[in-house]
């Protein structure tokens, strides 16, 4: 028997409502992915591939459809239990990195552990650890602003993963980096998904997509391919 | 929100918070600081004025009354006018208060009139204001104290002796650092010895004391006036309780002594003032002014407050993008408001207080120039205003620096981050 699928989404619509024109992004996407693949989610530019793993990630909500994770329906859940989830289940990389300004890469790497209620001692080892797994322990003191582009994205995918997530959301992780620096953190990404994590990436190049095991297409506004092809 | 678990958390989150924002946090800090201060010398300076006007009609003593002359029949400014314009009584005499003496109630009194004389020592010269006036003054009026030599006594003042005492800044002007005591000033070309140098009282109620060469009454009336009346004069009593009764026993003994009519205060030549009612009148206009003093103090509550508001307010709506961060990362909208909610009160607290050191301060600094300026304020800082000032600015700064933050923490992950 094969096991329940980790990501369910069946009929995922989702609503912008800007002045008096609703404009409808997400027209009924149905996904499953399942715990330990590497999927790539690719689309052209708005066509609502980070809508969509805001959705997944608990970072919005949608309009309507059904949003299954953990084989657990999530629509009843509240702010605080998405909060936990978000914390401790997903690790969220941007596009835009969004690491908190004027903080070094320490402090930015252990504030999901802060959340998490994690002990210090724990803290420090688990952030200093994962600093070193993204090669960037000489820069442990710098504050974020102080660091290049693929740096931060770097700092980015440690802080995703402090908590052990199951399930790890890059959205558009290499898009602002060079050849070189999308080559690392595919390289990082590579590695998270030999030790078994999920990963769900959002790209446009199909380097990157070549990393993953499988490709989603959205394309207006539903998906193509979206279950896993046996 | 906070709980003693999480409180070593928040207050780590609350210092980053700060850290990271170093400028925007002094510049808040600042804004706060100059709000209080503000406050703590509005509400100083209101207090000060007021004890100000207290102590100058209470160094009159409340427990005299004033009897002057006065024009039968006529309103105030009738009879500045024409006393400026020349008419004078001259009906008020040493006698009256003598006889006045005789009232159960009445201790003692002292008479006096002014003049105002050309006064010579070498090739200095002043115009200075004589104060002719019996020798219980001292008596009567305590702050009238020497600094060197001694006051006229009766017996000098019975032979018109040719003695004065000289206020701290005539003596000044006229000797300068050389020892008065002991020589001889000229007074409408008439000799006068020095006796004594009083000591410095500053302008009480727009009378400059310092300024007064002080004589015997009969001397002045006799030897400078040539007159044999008093412009005023000021008695003690014994009992405050019945200043009234004895206001009205020193009216009717006037009346009978000045051959009026005993039930018509408008042919008075006299006006009696007990210091007791002028300081219920003063009251009155204290009153008003504490209520000045507190409609400019609210002001300063209101821009203080608005003031710390406004920039507790945008300093939080700016970090929107980073609450938006901190929930997608999984802080739960109850770390969101804690954070914030200690951030304010470090904030607010740490910026009270300087602002009531800062306050203070400015108060202590004012208040030295105006003693140097010669004018005792005494203005002080009391504890209601620091208790005021730092209460507003927690409220102000707690409530506007929770509320777009409890805002904030109720966006989605997603809107908070998108904002600009
Ligand atoms: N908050 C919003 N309000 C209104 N419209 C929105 C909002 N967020 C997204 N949209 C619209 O939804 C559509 C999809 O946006 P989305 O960001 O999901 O696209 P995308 O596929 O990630 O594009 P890209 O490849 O450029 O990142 C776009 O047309 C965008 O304008
Ligand atoms: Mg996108």
């Amino acid at each position: 028997m094969k096991k329940e699928p980790l990501i369910i989404a069946r009929d995922l619509r989702k609503t912008y409502i800007t002045g008096s024109v609703a404009t409808e992004v997400l027209k009924g996407v149905d996904a499953e992915i399942h715990e330990g693949e590497f999927v790539a989610i690719m689309g052209h530019s708005g066509s609502g591939k980070s809508t969509l793993m805001h959705i997944l990630g608990f970072l919005d909500v949608p309009t309507s459809g059904t949003y299954t994770f953990e084989g657990k329906d999530t629509k009843h859940l509240n702010e605080d239990q998405l909060a936990e989830i978000r914390n401790k289940k997903i690790g969220f990389v941007f596009q835009a990195f969004n690491l908190l300004p004027r903080t070094s890469v320490l402090e930015n790497v252990r504030l999901p552990m802060i959340y998490a209620g994690v002990n210090e001692e724990e803290q420090l080892r688990i952030a200093n650890e994962l600093i070193k797994d993204v090669g960037l322990e000489h820069r442990i003191n710098n504050l974020s602003n102080e660091l290049s582009g693929g740096e931060q994205q770097r700092v980015a995918v440690a802080r995703s993963l402090v908590n052990n997530p199951l399930l790890i959301l890059a959205d558009e992780p290499t898009g602002n980096l060079d050849s070189k620096s999308t080559d690392e953190i595919m390289a990082l990404f590579d590695d998270l998904h030999k030790k078994g994590h999920t990963i769900v990436i959002v790209t446009h190049e199909d380097t990157v997509a070549e990393h993953a095991g499988r490709v989603i297409r959205i394309k207006d506004g539903v998906c193509v391919s979206c279950k896993e092809n046996k | 929100m906070i709980t003693k678990g999480n409180l070593k958390l928040v207050l780590h989150l609350a210092v980053n918070g700060l850290k990271t924002n170093k400028g925007r946090t002094v510049l808040t800090t600042i804004g706060i600081v100059i709000g209080i201060a503000t406050i703590v010398i509005v509400l100083s300076a209101g207090r000060g004025l007021e004890k100000f006007i207290f102590k100058q009609i209470e160094s009159f003593g409340a427990d005299t009354i004033e009897v002057e002359m006065k024009i039968p029949s006529v309103s105030d400014m009738e009879m500045a006018s024409s006393m400026v314009g020349g008419a004078e009584v001259t009906t008020l005499k040493t006698d009256d208060f003598e006889a006045l003496k005789s009232i159960p109630n009445v201790d003692n009194y002292y008479a006096a009139i002014l003049g105002q004389y050309k006064s010579v020592y070498k090739n200095k010269s002043v115009r200075a204001m004589i104060f002719a006036v019996t020798a219980s003054l001292p008596e009567i009026d305590k702050d009238t104290k020497v600094q060197e030599g001694r006051f006229f006594t009766d017996r000098e003042d019975k032979a018109q002796a040719k003695v004065v005492v000289l206020g701290p800044e005539i003596k000044e002007q006229l000797f300068g650092s050389e020892s008065a005591v002991g020589k001889n000033i000229k007074i409408n070309q008439m000799s006068f010895k020095v006796i004594g140098v009083a000591e410095a009282r500053g302008n009480i109620m727009y009378f400059n004391f310092d300024k007064m060469i002080y004589m015997p009454l009969i001397t002045g009336q006799k030897q400078l006036l040539g007159i044999d009346h008093v412009m005023y004069g000021f008695l003690s009593i014994h009992d405050t309780t019945k200043t009234a009764e004895t206001v009205s026993d020193i009216n009717s003994m006037m009346r009978r002594r000045h051959d009026l009519p005993p039930n018509d205060p408008k042919k008075d030549d006299f006006r009696t003032t007990s210091m007791q009612e002028a300081l219920e009148m003063v009251g009155t206009v204290t009153f008003g002014m504490t209520l000045l003093v507190l409609a400019i103090a609210g002001i300063s509550l209101v821009v203080g407050g608005v003031g710390i508001m406004n920039i507790m307010y945008l300093s939080v709506v700016e970090r929107t993008r980073e609450i938006g961060l901190r929930k997608a990362i999984g802080a739960s909208n109850s770390l969101i408001k804690a954070q914030f909610l200690v951030e304010a009160l470090l904030i607010t607290g740490i910026g009270g207080l300087a602002g009531i050191v800062l306050g203070t301060i400015l108060v202590v600094i004012i208040d030295l120039g105006a003693k140097l300026q010669g004018y005792d304020f005494g203005m002080t800082i009391t504890l209601d205003a620091v208790l005021l000032g730092f209460a507003s600015a927690l409220i102000f700064g707690v409530l506007f620096g929770l509320y777009p933050a409890r805002k904030a923490s109720e966006l989605s992950p997603v809107e908070a981050l998108r904002y600009e």
